[in-house]
């Protein structure tokens, strides 16, 4: 097949071959409407602000962020560094936590902790999700409601209950929390995918490939699963954000990653601490960071369905 | 219908028994089983195999397992490592406040967010209805935690309005005897779901306005209040009401961290005083009985949906 520049002809072009040799196209036509969207695009730069910031900021704006007794001792213009207050010294812009941290470093590890957690179960859990969803959609029969018994088992349960058992029994961590959090919020994401397959299998590509002798793995993998493309990227969207969100609720409730390593709710926990006794300001850095990278993630979630239901609707 | 509550609940005990083996398993995967997890990594194996010995631990773990769900299903959940109680009696106490404060906190979402929706499908793409979508979708994005948080610092640290904490001493219908406590919790709950029930029920309700039958309520010259009222609401909220199963996992999950917060002694208290002490027989005990709760909301659920839609009411008659 010729490839094009024209994105609407692409569009067109992948649907008759069924195959994503124009996907470039499909991603043109997406990335127009998402443009359109001035919230997505400031919630983008939101994003790539915070990416920025947490993993590129420790590099640029160096704090001591491990050793607890030094950041304990140190003083700022004659004033303890603990609790010290927002605005009042360019050494330590927004104050330091109660420990006498640096806040803006801490909220980059805190940051680091988000993103990480959050990008990485975002993806197990649309991956596991499409997969299982795609199986059991292609597969249909008993397999199928076997398969879509257990979603809904796993949709009536709730998470965060199980997430303290597992925090409880092998100490949070990064990698704990993120596979947690993973391995349980894909139910929804199979669910969806699978109503997608269902649709996708009797559609004539499917048939050809068969014909041509292909494997029941590869129409599903190859051939399916690359269709899906559109829901999938929209529910890892969602996905991030709903983590990142259970990441905050944990280290909230003091479950959080340990020090000397921190997380945005961690961080807000221990502010919550020390805000009866007057020191309120410890509270928003934190809080606006998790609003607004969660914010930032629904509203390209958001756009992202619009562009892909444009997509839908050339077909 | 009853054939169709038959199938759930018997669909509803076999998740229970599913969690209970989930968690029985999680206890087993940690290294030395759970006389580690109750004794601590320091304890030497002659009391892990005493403790192993009067837990009857030394059995094959399916006959472990069966024993347990034995004791589980008739409520002896073991004994509380901190509090020296059973899970159960500590767990009795404490439900009640969790199943009224979301109990409360659904009902009032539904209050909220159904005319929410409904109105803003009615006057779709209006400024108001910009306002909103707007508002909601924020709302949508702050974390419960934060929405306590901020309700605190103002109307608790800052006015001195309300009272920051729950009364330790209150019963759990308190809620309805002195509200202005339970105020901020229960409304700090009830915008957890807020967000995402008023864009359902919005787009809901668009889609039933451009049905035909509306256009024929409007044609035979029934008022627009009689149209919106009797034609579009009742059936545009038809589909909200399944959406209750489906929102009540986060609802509890909700409800743990809003008790936390404001220090109500509910079900989410439990768990993580029980959680910051290692007090494993209560957490898991907790998680068991939260899940059966929301199972059992789930149904109630269902069946309210059934009472709602005639459709599903006369089926297999």
């Amino acid at each position: 097949m010729e490839t094009t520049n024209n994105p609407s002809e692409a569009a067109v072009d992948t649907t008759s071959a069924g195959e994503s040799t124009a996907v470039g196209g499909v991603y043109t036509l997406v990335w127009r409407t998402f443009k359109e969207s001035r919230p997505a695009i400031i919630s983008l730069c939101v994003f790539i602000f915070f990416l920025l910031f947490s993993f590129v900021g420790p590099y640029l704006y160096v704090s001591n962020q491990t050793n607890g007794f030094i950041a304990g001792s140190q003083t700022i213009n004659g004033m303890a560094a603990a609790n010290f207050p927002w605005f009042h010294s360019w050494q330590m812009i927004l104050g330091g936590d109660p420990s006498g941290f640096d806040i803006v470093g801490r909220l980059m590890v805190g940051g680091r902790t988000a993103l990480t957690v959050g990008i990485l179960s975002g993806l197990i859990s649309t991956f596991v999700g499409a997969a299982w969803g795609a199986i059991a959609g292609f597969r249909g029969k008993t397999l199928d409601s076997v398969m879509m018994r257990f979603v809904d088992i796993g949709l009536s349960v709730p998470g965060i209950f199980l997430l303290i058992v597992i925090v409880v029994l092998f100490k949070s961590s990064s990698t704990t929390v993120t596979l947690t959090l993973g391995l349980t919020s894909w139910f929804g994401s199979a669910r969806l995918i699978r109503g997608e397959t269902l649709s996708l299998k009797s559609r004539e590509f499917v048939s050809a490939v068969r014909v041509l002798g292909g494997s029941d793995r590869r129409i599903i993998f190859r051939h399916i699963l690359p269709n899906t493309v559109g829901t999938m990227v929209v529910i890892g969207t969602f996905a991030v954000a709903d983590s990142i969100l259970a990441l905050a609720g944990l280290g909230f409730i003091g479950l959080g990653i340990p020090l000397p390593n921190t997380d945005w709710g961690s961080m807000l926990q221990n502010a919550v601490q020390y805000a009866p006794d007057g020191y309120w300001w410890d509270i928003f850095p934190a809080a606006i960071c998790i609003i607004l990278v969660v914010m930032s993630l629904n509203y390209m979630g958001d756009a992202l369905r619009d562009g892909f239901e444009v997509r839908l609707q050339k077909r | 219908m009853f054939s169709y509550l038959a199938r759930r609940l018997f669909q509803g005990s076999i998740v229970l028994i599913l969690v209970i083996l989930f968690t029985f398993l999680l206890e087993h995967m940690v290294p030395g089983g759970p006389a580690v997890v109750a004794l601590g990594s320091r304890a030497n194996p002659k009391s892990i195999y005493l403790y192993n010995k009067t837990h009857g631990l030394l059995s094959p773990v399916i006959v472990q397992f069966f024993n347990y769900l034995k004791q589980v299903l008739t409520f002896h959940l073991g004994t509380s490592i901190t509090y020296s109680a059973p899970v159960w009696t500590l767990i009795r106490s404490a439900l009640s406040h969790t199943v009224v404060l979301v109990t409360v906190a659904l009902v009032l979402q539904f209050v909220i967010a159904i005319p929410l929706g409904a109105f803003q499908a009615q006057r779709r793409n209006s400024r108001f209805d910009y306002i909103a979508t707007g508002t909601t979708f924020v709302l949508y994005s702050i974390p419960v935690f934060l929405i306590g948080e901020f309700m605190i610092t103002l109307f608790a640290i800052q006015l001195h309005w309300l009272p920051g904490l729950v009364s330790q001493t209150a019963s759990a219908w308190a809620v309805f005897t002195s509200p202005l406590q339970f105020l901020m919790p229960i409304f700090t709950l009830t915008f957890l779901g807020i967000g995402g029930l008023s864009r359902y029920q919005r787009s809901s309700m668009v889609e039933v306005l451009a049905q035909d039958y509306i256009r024929t309520a409007r044609a035979k010259g029934l008022s627009e209040r009689l149209v919106v009222r009797r034609h579009a609401l009742r059936n545009s909220v038809l589909p909200i009401i399944t959406i209750i199963g489906l929102s009540l996992p986060a609802l509890v999950g909700g409800a743990l961290i809003t008790e936390y917060l404001f220090d109500i002694p509910g079900m989410g208290s439990l768990t993580l005083q029980a959680a910051t002490t290692q007090d494993m027989p209560v957490v898991v005990g907790t998680t068991i009985v939260a899940t059966a709760f929301t199972i059992v909301g789930s149904i109630v659920a269902d069946l309210l949906y059934a009472v709602a839609d005639p459709r599903i009411r006369t089926q297999g008659r």
